[in-house]
């Protein structure tokens, strides 16, 4: 680690101007926040996060909709534990749940579809969210569902893709972003290849990085390089274990199931083409088409999470970091999940509040 | 009103899940599609159907219930670290 950041100070000391790289990975947030990694950046490096943690790009819109199927007669809602304590409009699932709804936590879709099989008179409804990395697991348990004969396994749709909300993020003028950390497992699905439109489209570099706070300065030591000779590529420096093209049966499957759709983001609204739907011929899997009542959506009072996803800001400007939001008792998503940018702040940077951030 | 806490819900090393990482497990056995997969002396069963090629004594990349790619023992022990490190962070918390 000391030769690596050796070597950033190094290449750094050339740079012209401040740099800032954004990574889109809860993981990569968390290894950051743990490793105290920005204090060890050179003057001319900054690391802000993105909108990498899955439950919290979940919109309030969703996770209503998911309240009120749950309060179905006959229904029960499966999803993974990450959810839970989400805020919605009106309760979290947890608070829900203790309160009558029908909500059950799993580990895999799989464990869903057990559930269904073993209760036929029960509509169980999947929650399906989560980026590239759990799409292909949701898918896999769908395509079971098919081949087994299991009707009443149902998704809500509300899986997310990176590259339309990248795109959103490289326009925004509030955010100027050198460089992307591209996220590890991401990639294993996807295969690097899928982020080439970051060089082609607006000659931003990418790279491709494992989870390690090791693997995140090396990320960002070739980033800084490739800013100081004038690059912009996207270069994996998690060969090892990501190609090219990604898993292709996983990304087939996917293919079969799903098409891209318009989805709304917290702090982002309505990204085009950004979600994925079920294709039309596997709507009598779409729980979406179950008419429910829906309260107006409504983001908990002062939050600020929809900026932290955005990068505008960092946890410690929200007034509520730190003040009436804290893991224990979180006001919004940002702290609610253990990949949550303010989650990882408050765990290991708080001394950046002390400093005056 | 008080929060139901139940076994599905708990986080922990093997047991938790973290949605954006996939864990490197041993494949221990295999009958075509479906396997078996170990870490630190917990067993799982995963679904081969994205990584037909695995064979019994590979790592493969766990995440929800599915293996959704293969790594080698040196990369799988370094994000084992990673994600023991991790574990410890979320009992603190």
């Amino acid at each position: 680690m000391a030769g690596l950041l050796a070597d950033l100070r190094q290449v750094a000391a050339g740079l012209d101007r401040r740099l800032t790289f954004m990574e889109v990975c809860g993981t990569h947030t968390h290894s950051v926040a743990a490793a105290g990694l920005r204090r060890m950046m050179p003057p001319a490096v900054r690391l802000i996060s993105g909108p990498g943690c899955p439950v919290c790009v979940t919109p309030v819109e969703y996770l209503d909709r998911a309240l009120a199927l749950a309060n179905l007669p006959g229904t029960l809602v499966c999803t993974f534990g990450d959810l839970m304590r989400v805020p919605s409009s009106t309760l979290t699932l947890e608070q829900a749940r203790a309160e009558g709804a029908q909500i059950e936590v799993v580990y895999s879709p799989r464990d869903a579809l057990v559930i269904a099989r073993d209760n036929p008179d029960l509509r169980v409804v999947f929650l399906a969210v989560g980026f590239e990395t759990t799409v292909p697991t949701i898918t896999g348990a769908l395509a079971e569902a098919e081949a087994d004969g299991v009707p009443n396994f149902l998704l809500l749709p509300g899986n997310k893709t990176m590259p339309q909300v990248m795109r959103v993020l490289v326009d925004d003028p509030e955010l100027e972003v050198d460089g992307f950390l591209l996220p590890g497992h991401v990639s294993v699905v996807t295969g690097w290849r899928l982020f080439e439109f970051l060089t082609s489209d607006f000659g931003i570099s990418g790279v491709v990085a494992g989870f390690m706070p090791t693997d995140v300065a090396q990320g960002v030591l070739a980033l800084t390089r490739q800013a100081a000779e004038g690059r912009a590529e996207i270069e994996n420096v998690y060969g090892r274990v990501v190609s090219a093209e990604g898993n292709r049966h996983a990304r087939e499957l996917v293919e079969k199931y799903f098409e891209p759709s318009d989805e709304i983001w917290r702090g982002f609204g309505t990204v085009p083409g950004s979600g994925l739907s079920l294709r039309p011929q596997w709507a009598h899997r779409d729980a979406s088409r179950i008419a429910v009542d829906l309260p107006p959506p409504l983001e908990p009072t002062g939050c600020r999470c929809g900026e932290v996803l955005r990068g505008v800001i960092d946890p410690p400007e929200c007034p509520l970091f730190d003040a009436g939001c804290d893991p224990d008792l979180p006001v919004g998503a940002c702290m609610v999940s253990s990949e949550g940018t303010c989650a990882a702040w408050y765990r290991n940077e708080r001394w950046a509040v002390e400093r005056g951030a | 009103m008080i929060p139901v806490i139940r076994a599905g819900g708990r986080r922990g090393f093997s047991g938790g899940f973290q949605m954006c990482l996939a864990i490197p497990m041993v494949l221990v056995e295999k009958d075509e599609f479906e396997g078996v997969a170990e870490v630190d002396g917990v067993r799982k069963k995963i679904s081969l159907m994205f990584v037909p090629e695995a064979e019994k004594g590979e790592y493969v990349l766990v995440h929800a219930g599915f293996a959704i790619g293969q790594v080698d023992a040196e990369e799988a022990a370094k994000t084992l670290e990673l994600l023991r490190e991790y574990s410890d962070a979320m009992v603190d918390l």
